[in-house]
């Protein structure tokens, strides 16, 4: 839905930021949530943020919101400083370009229709009706939920409700969208239905943040950036996280079983390359029986 | 073994005489062996959360009976509110009900309401925080202070500190990082082999389920779809599919090996057994390990 273009420029940039919640960010004693974050997003990147609870996940989402602003340092969404004095204009704008997906379904939607509750946004922002409709139905239409504009959103399933969510999110166009653990509460059916719309948002050159603690739904981001106390502690592929076992224990991060089977057998003195995903690791171990075979 | 719990031809209708009508639960017969840990599994409205609520007494059965220790819990109904000590249930998220301003008021809140003796409470207090992982000093801090998977954990132990003979959790992991995960499954663990307790967990994670479980039930429409040991379960693809879930990722490679010629022996349904088969597989077709530290790796 967005504009293809300009695909890989530095979209949500961190320089030495810091967070702190309520303590005066120059006192000794203040304890930071986030502490000295340098990290460059490009617009249309699939990253997955990962780390233990309080690692400082949803304190990132936050900032990126715009529903916090950072103690120290620099925050650049889309080339905007962002920071108290923001103008209301472009604050409105940020969030217009940002939209975040929470993990309870029940307490994104407020409409008692469907097409009521994605028009919400726009209505507040005073488009023309016809514009709504066209908008509405296209986002419908992108999560697969075409046909429920006039369901009632408390009789869906949750996988449907988080649908609608990211429906009301595309209908302001967005170029970013943030999941902060939108499938922890869905059945495996659920979770599919979300990161398949992860998958096309990205597609669509939209830049698409998954705060998970699911290391498979992590494998199938382009980048994971690995939170720990407040800090960046890595940052790479798939492949590189989930193959570094070491560092994995010490943050105390499990892999997708499948990279954790290949490092068993690694372990084992097994000739095996890397793999996170089952048709990887299938493809590897075969590759192993074939060459010696 | 006996039966703790049995369920015979239990169903439950939700919106009873509205438009909205459902039947949740279709005449359902299981029965729970006492020390057993039984997984439930099902996609989301398959009827779990309407069997956990069924189990101690929340919801009555429209037609069917509940037995506990033999006895039809609704004989008595006004004697209900008992069975609650003796089965616990833990719900979803049951942090965001933690309200005392301390961590050892809000374990003692199920004590005090059984109401036993102070130096009772404070025993079982002790003890339960001890089964969860709390720090003694833990106790007296707010609730409110400490990490999610602490808070989930003071939950757990308010339910623990009542003693049940069977205790029943929704999703007792969710949202919790792998550590968080894995401290509550040991906590449940430790309460099991402590007390001789039965366990009936339900989740979405089949990960979790195939490694802490004797046996997995799975309800679909309101039906029992399947019951039997994590191997059982998933080693039938085609049960796991109907029912709308996913077999753990270790499944999934076996059957991608398999459909490469390359069977394993056996159904894995955790990370070791899928090293262990992948490797008598290797050894079998002559790929021979490199003994570690020989610089190979």
């Amino acid at each position: 839905m967005s504009d293809n273009s300009n695909t890989g420029r530095d979209y949500l940039v961190c320089r030495s930021l810091y967070y702190t919640y309520g303590q005066d960010a120059s006192s000794p004693d203040a304890s930071f949530a986030l502490k000295n974050i340098d990290l460059t997003i490009g617009k249309g990147e699939f990253v997955a943020v990962v780390g233990r609870n309080s690692s400082g996940k949803s304190t990132l989402a936050k900032l990126f919101s715009l529903v916090i602003y950072p103690s120290l340092g620099e925050l650049y969404i889309d080339g905007t400083e962002v920071g108290p004095d923001l103008d209301e204009e472009a604050a409105l704008e940020i969030h217009r370009k940002v939209g975040m997906v929470f993990q309870n379904p029940d307490n994104q939607l407020v409409a008692t229709l469907v097409e009521e509750d994605i028009a919400f946004g726009l209505e507040n922002l005073g488009y023309p009706s016809e514009e709504i409709r066209r908008r509405v139905d296209l986002s419908l239409d992108a999560v697969g939920l075409s046909g429920y504009a006039g369901a009632e959103p408390s009789r869906l399933s949750g996988g449907q409700k988080q649908r609608v969510a990211i429906a009301g999110i595309l209908a302001m166009m967005p170029e970013c969208i943030i999941f902060d653990e939108s499938t922890a509460m869905l059945d495996p059916g659920g979770r599919r239905e979300i990161m398949k719309i992860m998958k096309t948002l990205k597609s669509q050159g939209i830049t698409v943040i998954n705060i998970t603690h699911l290391m498979e739904e992590a494998a199938e981001a382009d980048r994971v950036i690995v939170l720990d106390k407040g800090r960046i502690a890595a940052d790479g592929t798939p492949h590189e996280i989930f193959s570094d076992t070491e560092m994995l224990t010490r943050l105390g991060i499990l892999p997708p079983q499948c990279a954790d089977v290949m490092n068993g057998l690694r372990e084992a003195g097994f000739p095996v390359g890397a793999g996170i995903t089952p048709e990887e690791c299938a493809d590897q171990i075969s590759q192993t029986v074939i060459a010696r075979g | 073994m006996s039966e703790i719990i049995r369920l015979e031809s239990v169903s439950y209708i939700y919106g009873k005489g509205t438009p909205y009508e459902k039947l949740a639960l279709d005449a359902v017969d299981l029965s729970f062996e006492k020390g057993s840990v039984t997984g439930i599994i099902g996609r989301t409205g398959s009827g779990k959360s309407t069997l956990v609520k069924l189990l101690n007494g929340l919801e009555r059965p429209a037609f069917g009976t509940v037995f506990f220790e033999g006895e039809n819990i609704w004989k008595r109904p006004r004697e209900i509110g008992k069975l609650r000590f003796k089965v616990g249930l833990v719900m979803q998220y049951p942090e965001y009900q933690l309200f005392e301003e301390t961590v050892r008021k809000d374990i003692a809140f199920g004590p005090k309401n059984m109401k036993l003796p102070e130096d009772e409470i404070e025993r079982r207090v002790l003890e339960a925080a001890k089964t969860v992982g709390l720090s003694e000093d833990t106790l007296d801090k707010a609730p409110f202070d400490l990490s999610g998977g602490r808070k989930r954990r003071v939950a757990i132990a308010g339910v623990m500190a009542m003693q049940p003979d069977l205790l029943v959790l929704d999703e007792p992991a969710a949202g919790l990082d792998p550590e968080g995960r894995k401290k509550v499954f040991d906590a449940i663990d430790r309460y099991r082999t402590e007390r001789g307790a039965t366990v009936i967990i339900v989740s979405h994670s089949m990960d979790d389920m195939a490694v802490w479980c004797d046996r997995l039930v799975i309800l679909s429409e309101g039906r029992v779809a399947g019951t039997g040991t994590a191997r059982e379960i998933f080693g039938d693809p085609g049960l796991i599919r109907s029912s709308g879930l996913d077999l753990p990722q270790v499944g999934v490679l076996a059957d991608l090996l398999e459909d490469r010629g390359l069977k394993l022996s056996g159904t894995v349904t955790t990370v070791p057994e899928a090293v262990s088969a992948i490797s008598e597989l290797f050894l079998s077709r002559g790929v021979t390990p490199t003994p570690k530290g020989g610089g190979a790796g």
